[in-house]
């Protein structure tokens, strides 16, 4: 008999065995809200970009308020209307670069978060043991209460392992 | 008959005990794997006869017009080709939700990830987009 429940046993376990380890889908869409890395990211960049508009703004409004002024003198004086030409067109080229230099280092802080999203998902794969772990782009249809969606384990681990990613701004 | 050979009382409990332990492990297993189905998203976004047909409903509509009806004509056969696009995730989420479907993917996905026993169901959302559009009238104008 015990030969028999033994035979039971395995055939259980051969009928167990079967099951494959499971597709797992994360919804990334809400990772500017859901990610502190990213959402810190993106207060950064406001504040920067208010910073920019306001850094040169006076220097412009004075220049270009000065500008006027000698257009409308008689004789009018060309050189010194150039000379002041000359720097707000200089003030403008470093506002340029200065928002280059953050449109890059955004990129860069982007490119940082987007590794540790992918290394989450390697390790959300390792630890549930999954075949894969999808986007909810890669899929054309998730059952809304899925055991299979794992988006909030992921922005744990993402939180845990990427709190918050540096803006280094490059010096212009 | 010898009675040894009989299972007892004692026995069958542990059998049947057995058996209940196996059937639940089974299930707690077989709970770890979605139901996964899938499609072949490309042929139902580009490549169904359905996208042909509205183009030859718009090709006659088409003949015996210039100008600008011509044009009309030509925006509503657009317009068709994109409410076929916008329902077709509507039409996988009802066969998916028909089937108790956990997941849908593409085969090229699926291929991927190795989910290489799910059941394909292009032909069923297939069949609900020609449903729904085949008949209707392009509708040039509105």
């Amino acid at each position: 008999m015990s030969r028999l429940l033994i035979a039971l046993y395995l055939s259980c376990l051969s009928l167990a065995a079967p099951a494959r380890a499971p597709v797992l889908v994360v919804d990334l869409s809400e990772a500017y809200t859901r990610s502190t890395a990213l959402a810190g990211l993106l207060a950064d960049i406001d504040a920067e970009l208010k910073q920019l508009a306001q850094r040169h703004r006076p220097a412009l409004e004075r220049l270009r308020g000065e500008l006027q002024r000698l257009k409308q003198q008689h004789p009018a004086d060309r050189d010194q209307q150039l000379a002041i030409a000359r720097q707000i067109s200089d003030i403008e080229a470093t506002a340029e670069l200065e928002q280059e230099n953050l449109a890059q280092a955004n990129q860069t802080a982007i490119a940082e978060v987007d590794s540790a999203i992918a290394k989450v998902k390697a390790v959300l794969q390792a630890e549930t043991e999954a075949r894969a772990v999808l986007d909810i782009q890669e899929t054309q249809y998730v059952r809304p209460d899925c055991p299979c969606l794992a988006t909030e384990r992921l922005y744990e681990l993402l939180n845990e392992r990427l709190p918050k990613v540096e803006l280094r701004l490059a010096d212009s | 008959m010898n009675r040894r050979h009989l299972p007892g009382t004692k026995t069958c409990r542990r059998l049947a005990i057995s058996v209940i332990a196996c059937l639940s492990t089974s299930a707690a297993w077989a709970s770890d794997a979605w139901v996964v189905l899938t499609v072949d998203a490309a042929y139902l976004e580009s490549g169904m006869p359905l996208y042909a047909k509205i183009a030859e409903q718009a090709a006659l509509a088409q003949q015996d017009v210039a100008g600008e009806r011509k044009s009309e004509i030509e925006l509503a056969r657009d317009l068709r080709q994109s409410e076929v696009l916008t329902a077709l995730p509507e039409a996988i989420g009802e066969v998916a939700r028909a089937a108790d479907a956990d997941l849908v993917l593409d085969r090229a996905v699926a291929r991927r990830v190795g989910e290489l026993t799910a059941r394909d169901v292009t032909a069923e959302v297939e069949r609900i987009l020609v449903a729904q559009f085949s008949q209707l009238p392009l509708e040039p104008g509105t």
